[in-house]
């Protein structure tokens, strides 16, 4: 390793660089090289399983900018996903738009909705956005689900997949290609957002949103500006989520949905681009542990029936989130860090 | 004119009911400034307990809800003491956080017990209805207003008049001011919310005997307890009480009037939207405390 005890940043671009040394350039493109070969030995239920992961990853993405960086507490993400879904849908299905042209659609059309929610961000602050963002859950999932001409109502609408020329996004495969790249690049804008000017305006605003003004900050702008973004990630995340199942409808987008999503910011550390993704690989690695469990109790106790897996997710959900808050509210990516200062000092304290 | 009349006794009685599920959220949050978002979980919990008493344990229904009222202020210093303070101090995210992922857990063990089925309690309100013409006034519904009612006088009362209700207002305010006038902040935290727990298991009883108890109870602690304590005003007793009858007689109108227009389920969306509009207009609400911050 290059960073040995001694060895400080001596410009301010290299201290924010993404890759401060050599060794992590290279780790950093085995890795990803190594990710891609994945459909190549991987069985569909993986990749599919790898595939809902970036969906989450993207829309964490974007929760992250709006909670953990700019502090404006959003409980609708997952109906943001809906409207990025949704507007894929109709604009392929009933407009014949090309599948890839309604990607940045999805995305700037669930900005602008997300910005009318996040408007009462304007006056109000913590708990009562909180709740105009929880209102704004409802309130699209139940618009979505009315609107039975262009979205089929609860029924839900097919989503044609993304092709070109022979290459289908209908294969978990050709999927996690696309979802691969679409979730490098989105990660790629969110650490760039975080370490630009807007993002050191976000950082502002969140530890203390009325010294963030005296210094020049127009909040009007920023705070409208960071719901934009995250919910442009959540329309991205949409996109993905409708090549993903092809069958969107609305009761995929619950409140619960988006409430773990925020548990995910929490879970991994807030404010850190690492903890988001750290976060939503952990929150649905947990998923697949309460799918063994409930498996498991399937067979000790056989009267326990199938709602054992909805149970166990929420149960084991519900303890990891009190757990962290109570222990490690800082999140997963707080002790990445301890660990890797602790492997870097290695025989010293500090 | 017998429709409208007919709309506002059922908005009114409905709408004592979201009061009814509002007290509580409103009861947490004045004395301690946490909004317990699982409410309507444990509301419905306490009161799959009772049904488990009375179904499994063949206890008299009056056994079972002492039973469960013990057991309720027992959840409460628990969650008190293990969940609620080890997070003074941070922000408020992360209480949102903790009482949702208590909800999590609490709905999680019902659905482990109760496997999704529908279970109801034995009739301990007067059934019955009163006809006055094309008006039926519905007995449960009546006794349910009342009882909303008096529970509302019981807590204006404790909190006006009772030294442990003076406490509860003065650690609201401040902390350290409060304790250091001899009142212990542990102490009247663990009270709120063994008095909440104890609401929670008198509106999830009253509810039960309305519905059925199943894990869609607990929806309501959000879907409509939320919205009045917006419309009322956080802090405010008397609001939460008008922000439901506001909610119910909006309700009952919208069902009445826009459904025809919009196909039915209009219902559900009326109090996030009166949420959104009281939130832009008048945002803490029609008697909540203003915050002024100043620089």
């Amino acid at each position: 390793m290059a960073m040995i005890p001694g060895d400080f940043s001596q410009s301010y671009e290299r201290d924010i660089a993404i890759f401060r040394t050599k060794t992590q350039w290279v780790v950093m493109v085995i890795g990803l090289a190594i990710m891609l070969t994945f459909p190549l030995f991987m069985s569909n239920y993986w990749l599919s399983l790898f595939n809902f992961i970036f969906v989450t990853v993207i829309a964490v993405l974007g929760l992250h900018l709006v909670t953990g960086l700019c502090g404006q507490i959003s409980l609708g993400q997952s109906a943001l996903m809906c409207v990025g879904a949704y507007t894929v849908g109709v604009l392929s299905v009933k407009f014949g738009i090309s599948v890839w042209a309604c990607l940045p659609l999805a995305g700037l059309v669930t900005g602008l909705i997300g910005m009318i929610f996040g408007a009462p961000a304007l006056r109000v602050k913590e708990f009562y956005l909180a709740m105009s963002t929880l209102a704004a859950q409802f309130i699209i999932v139940w618009v979505v689900s009315h609107l039975e001409e262009w979205t089929g109502g609860q029924l839900g609408m097919y989503v044609p997949p993304a092709t070109i020329g022979g290459f289908s996004s209908a294969s978990p495969s050709n999927l996690f290609y696309i979802g691969f790249i679409l979730t490098i690049v989105m990660i790629a804008v969110a650490k760039n957002i975080q370490r630009t000017r807007v993002g050191r305006a976000f950082i502002a605003i969140r530890d203390n949103d009325i010294a963030a003004e005296v210094m020049g900050i127009n909040l009007f702008r920023y705070k409208l500006l960071a719901f934009f973004i995250g919910c442009f990630f959540a329309g991205i995340a949409g996109w993905m989520w409708a090549m993903y199942l092809q069958n969107i409808n609305p009761s995929q987008f619950t409140l619960k949905e988006s409430l773990w999503m925020l548990g995910m910011v929490i879970v991994g550390g807030m404010g850190s681009t690492t903890g988001a993704v750290m976060g939503a690989v952990f929150v649905r690695g947990l998923d697949m542990i309460a799918d063994y469990a409930s498996a498991w109790a399937g067979t000790v106790f056989p009267t326990i029936g199938e709602q054992a897996f909805t149970a166990f997710s929420l149960i084991i959900f519900g303890l990891v989130i009190v757990i962290f808050l109570i222990y490690e509210p800082r999140g997963l990516y707080h002790r990445w860090e301890l660990f890797k200062a602790s492997y870097r000092l290695h025989p010293y304290a500090y | 004119m017998d429709k409208i009349i007919s709309l506002i006794i059922l908005g009114v009685m409905v709408g004592g009911i979201y009061s009814l599920i509002a007290l509580g959220f409103v009861f947490i949050y004045k004395s301690s400034k946490i909004l317990n978002l699982a409410h309507g979980q444990f509301l419905m919990f306490f009161a799959y307990v009772t049904y488990t008493l009375i179904s499994q344990a063949h206890l008299p229904f009056v056994a079972a809800v002492i039973i469960v009222l013990v057991l309720s202020a027992l959840v409460g210093v628990f969650v008190e003491r293990f969940t609620i303070r080890p997070l003074m101090g941070q922000s408020i995210l992360a209480t949102i956080i903790m009482t949702f992922a208590l909800g999590f857990i609490v709905e999680g063990i019902v659905i482990l017990i109760s496997k999704g089925y529908y279970a109801s309690l034995p009739a301990f309100l007067p059934t019955g209805m009163w006809k006055l013409g094309a008006i039926n006034i519905s007995h449960q519904y009546l006794a349910i207003l009342v009882l909303t009612l008096l529970l509302f006088a019981a807590c204006m009362w404790f909190y006006q008049g009772s030294r442990a209700g003076l406490a509860m207002r003065a650690v609201a305010e401040d902390h350290i001011t409060t304790a250091s006038t001899g009142i212990s902040v542990a102490q009247t935290f663990r009270l709120s919310w063994v008095i909440a727990c104890l609401l929670a298991v008198i509106s999830g009883l009253l509810l039960s005997s309305l519905y059925d108890v199943h894990i869609d109870l607990a929806g309501y602690g959000i879907a409509k307890g939320l919205p009045v304590i917006l419309l009322g005003g956080l802090e405010s007793m008397g609001g939460a009480l008008v922000g439901g009858l506001i909610v119910g007689l909006a309700e009952m109108f919208g069902a009445g009037y826009i459904d025809p227009l919009v196909g039915g389920g209009f219902r559900e969306v009326v109090p996030f939207i009166l949420m959104v509009l009281i939130l832009m207009v008048k945002p803490y609400g029609i008697f909540g405390l203003v915050k002024i911050e100043r620089v």
